[in-house]
């Protein structure tokens, strides 16, 4: 799949993080939707389809293992990542084990790096 | 003390005693189980010997009635009688020949009635010759009283038969037997045998002294009244061939007579074989003996132990009056009445005085006493004297003849007194306790000195702990600053490369100017590059887009510094007092923020502050106080919940009310939540000293902190601070609402 045909769904609680995201994937062309809370998010992937989600783990009410793990139920072919703080990073190591993940990024990041990551697994992702 | 410890001997022997006295017990009842069982053996053996010597003796009456039987079934082949038969079937007449085979026939009969004896006795009491028509050829003796002939004759036909005698009284057996002569039954022989001398015999043969009896019974038969049947035989054993039966006195052992229809039965006194008592008999008698032995032996044990009991209080008592005169106190006299006081030696010694240097009167013992210990020692006296108190006892220093003092330890007791109850004569003791007194003090120093080292490591423990809250908070600081930093640099990056659009632009229009200017490019031209660098680097986006993008990555900027600055605040190490006038409604935001983490996913925070004066306080510590109320409530709240902060002044003091919705605190804990160490939270999670040290922090402000809490409500934690500097004299006024 080229980058500027894939659907990226960004979930953090904090609206500024979900800019700076959607700001810092601009280059790779794709659709980036964000929302603020799992309940929306969940929301909107039962009516679109989304190719890879990134999800904040400190997120109010549901956090983010429980978002994804109704994501995962709901859209299995989805590509999954996590953002968390350095401080989190055991919960995202089980998530990872767990596969429920398949990739985790630390707060704060790259954008580069977040860029070339991206574009990588959409590439892989079969048309 | 020796008293008591001969008490604790005199205990442990007397449990010695009841086990030796239960061990005694048991084995005396082990005896009589034992020997119970061991007479009810023997009993069994000796039915089984008595039946089996009425088996030998019924044997031994079988075999003697068979040899009778058998004399006169030789008599019947008696060559004399089958001669008479003979001579009478060839016709020979009485008168002649005939009547002289018959005197020898009888001859016969009269060798077999003479011959057989039994203890000087006839065995058999009458034998008789009957011919087949009914006369009688022989008759020896004559029949046993009261027999008809008839009745034997008319009965008795056919072959041998051993019987009873027909008129069934028992005292005869009765032997018939036919006398064959070629072929033909031509008479019989008829013979009574006497059981009188057989039964005596077999008595005797036992035991001259036994009261026992022995009989012949016919089969399944009991026998009428006779010589030896003054006692009747129980129905139940006459059907039955051999049996052993105790029946009251008695026992009753029975036996078939092989060969006979008869039974041997004998009688024995029961006594006789198992002496007087029964088993249970025995048992009871054995029993007796033996709880008779215990108990005797019990009494005497207690008679010795009350004897040696009475000599150990005698010994103590002798011991204490010995301690009495060897003790090292001083002894005072005091007549009240007079004033004069008898000091013995050794009070006088004590103080260094001779015998003779202090005057014998009360006023020179107020003398010695020291000036500041008088008023107490006098009051004391006066409590004994008017009795409020048992006895007297006072510990005050006396100056000592060199001119230092001792502390003395002084009891005392009035001994007699007037009708009105007032003192007569009192007397008492002096003990030296100068060296007890010294020890006190160096104790008391050291107190202090601990007191003074606990109150530093109270200091430290004070700093560690905040540091450990901001240990547990530690992750969600990060969190707070991670937030902000992550995307103030994701946005940092795209500005670079919206500013490297920007500049591309720039250059391209730094271009085109001047080639316009040289001419080389036209208007149009110039327009046309320009929107299509515009295109390129998406000029109209980043133009909407950039002061935004600025906008929120100074305000992640300002959150950061803002984290930073009040954890800075909070961490301060503030000095233990100093305390400076602080904006309490500041220092609790500031708590918020350092804990904000914790609340945002678990509450609302409604703030209600009113405007409150500078309040002076240690901020540091108070703010460690409003934070670990805000942690442990938020804590607290399950899920979504709320907590309410509200300050206000009332009555000089500034008050801060923190209140969540959560379940609240169990009411049996809620006592305990100040307590150092008590924590709910599992191992490593709280050190349970957080409430604690706040409750000493806010106490060292001369403040307070309460809890109020209903179950399944939440929980409220007031904490109230004086609003004027609390001065060192002062405290007590300050503190009054």
């Amino acid at each position: 799949m080229r980058p500027n045909e894939a659907v990226i769904l960004l979930v953090d609680d904090e609206e500024n993080v979900c800019q700076s995201l959607h700001r810092n994937l601009l280059p790779l062309g794709a659709k980036v939707v964000t929302r603020v809370s799992g309940n929306e998010a969940i929301k909107w992937l039962r009516e679109n389809r989304a190719d890879v989600i990134v999800a904040d783990y400190q997120m109010p009410i549901m956090d983010g293992i429980d978002f994804l793990r109704q994501a995962k139920s709901l859209r299995p072919e989805a590509r999954r990542m996590m953002l968390t703080g350095n401080a989190d990073l055991a919960v995202a190591l089980t998530a990872l084990e767990g596969d429920l993940i398949e990739r985790y990024i630390t707060k704060p990041w790259e954008a580069d790096k977040l860029c070339a990551t991206m574009t990588q697994i959409i590439r892989d992702m079969e048309k | 003390m020796k008293h008591d410890s001969g008490k604790d001997k005199w205990q442990s022997y007397e449990v010695a005693l009841t086990v030796a006295n239960l061990l005694l017990l048991g084995y005396v009842i082990h005896l009589l189980v034992a020997n119970y069982f061991s007479q009810r053996d023997i009993r069994k053996a000796a039915e089984i010997r008595i039946a089996k010597e009425t088996e030998r003796q019924a044997d031994a009456i079988g075999s003697f009635l068979a040899e009778r039987r058998h004399d006169i079934e030789v008599l019947a082949y008696d060559q004399e009688i089958l001669a008479y038969f003979e001579n009478k079937s060839m016709g020979m007449s009485l008168k002649y020949g005939l009547r002289a085979t018959l005197e020898q026939a009888r001859e016969r009969f009269g060798q077999i009635l003479y011959d057989r004896s039994l203890g000087g006795r006839r065995m058999f009491s009458s034998l008789m010759l009957v011919e087949d028509g009914g006369e009688v050829l022989i008759e020896n003796d004559e029949l046993p009283t009261g027999r008809q002939l008839e009745n034997f004759v008319a009965e008795r036909e056919g072959g041998v038969h051993l019987g009873w005698d027909p008129e069934n009284r028992g005292d005869f057996a009765y032997i018939t037997v036919p006398v064959i002569f070629k072929g033909k039954t031509v008479g019989r022989i008829m013979a009574w045998v006497d059981l009188a001398p057989l039964l005596e015999n077999t008595v005797k043969k036992e035991d001259a002294s036994h009261s026992r009896w022995v009989d012949i019974f016919k089969c399944g038969n009991t026998l009428p009244a006779g010589n030896y049947r003054e006692h009747s035989i129980p129905g139940d054993i006459a059907g039955q061939e051999s049996v052993v039966k105790v029946n009251g006195e008695r026992i009753f052992s029975k036996a078939h007579i092989v060969g006979t229809p008869f039974d041997f039965v004998m009688v024995t006194p029961k006594k006789e074989i198992f002496g007087n008592a029964s088993p249970l008999q025995q048992l009871i008698g054995v029993g007796a003996v033996a709880a008779i032995f215990l108990f005797a032996m019990i009494g005497l044990l207690r008679h010795f132990e009350y004897k040696s009991m009475s000599l150990a209080v005698q010994e103590s008592e002798e011991r204490l009056s010995l301690a009495l005169e060897a003790t090292n106190d001083g002894v005072w006299d005091w007549n009240y009445q007079t004033g004069a006081v008898y000091y013995s030696p050794r009070w006088l010694e004590m103080l260094g005085y001779g015998i003779g240097e202090v005057e014998n009167n009360i006023s020179a013992w107020e003398n010695l006493v020291h000036p500041d210990d008088l008023p107490h020692v006098r009051k004391m006296l006066e409590d004994h004297f008017s009795g409020i108190s048992e006895t007297y006892e006072s510990e005050f220093r006396c100056r000592t003849k060199p001119g230092g003092w001792k502390w003395i330890l002084a009891r005392g007791r009035s001994i007699s007194r007037d009708h009105k109850g007032a003192p007569l004569r009192i007397v008492g003791t002096h003990t030296d306790i100068t060296s007890r007194k010294e020890v006190e003090t160096l104790l008391e120093e050291a107190n202090r000195d601990l007191e003074n080292r606990v109150k530093d490591r109270t200091s430290m423990l004070l700093q560690s702990e905040k540091m450990a809250s901001i240990g547990q908070l530690a992750a969600g600081i990060a969190h707070e600053i991670n937030n902000p930093a992550g995307f103030v640099s994701g946005n940092l990056e795209t500005l670079k490369q919206y500013s490297e659009g920007l500049m591309e632009l720039a250059a391209v229009n730094d271009r085109l100017t001047e080639e316009l200017a040289a001419g080389t490019v036209t208007q149009g031209k110039f327009r046309e590059e320009i929107e299509a660098v515009k295109q390129r680097i998406n000029f109209d986006f980043i133009e909407e887009d950039i002061s935004d993008l600025l906008a929120e990555s100074l305000d992640g900027m300002k959150r950061i510094a803002r984290i930073v600055t009040d954890l800075k605040d909070f961490s301060h190490i503030d000095k233990e007092d100093s305390v400076s006038e602080c904006d309490l409604n500041e220092l609790i935001d500031k708590a918020i923020n350092v804990a904000w983490n914790e609340l945002k996913y678990k509450c609302v925070v409604e703030r209600e502050y009113g405007s409150l004066p500078p309040v002076p306080l240690n901020g540091g510590q108070i703010s460690q106080v409003i934070l670990n109320i805000l942690v442990n409530s938020a804590q607290a709240i399950e899920k979504q919940g709320v907590i309410k902060i509200a300050t206000s002044t009332a009555a000089g003091m500034a008050l801060v009310e923190i209140a969540d919705n959560g379940p609240g605190i169990p009411e049996e804990i809620r006592t305990k939540i100040f307590d150092p160490f008590f924590t709910t939270k599992p191992v490593g999670k709280g050190t349970g000293l957080g409430l604690h040290i706040c409750q000493k922090i806010v106490n060292s402000h001369n403040g307070t902190i309460v809890l109020d809490s209903t179950e399944g409500e939440g929980a409220r934690f007031s904490i109230k601070l004086p609003l004027q500097r609390a001065k060192a004299e002062g405290r007590k006024g300050d503190e009054a609402e």
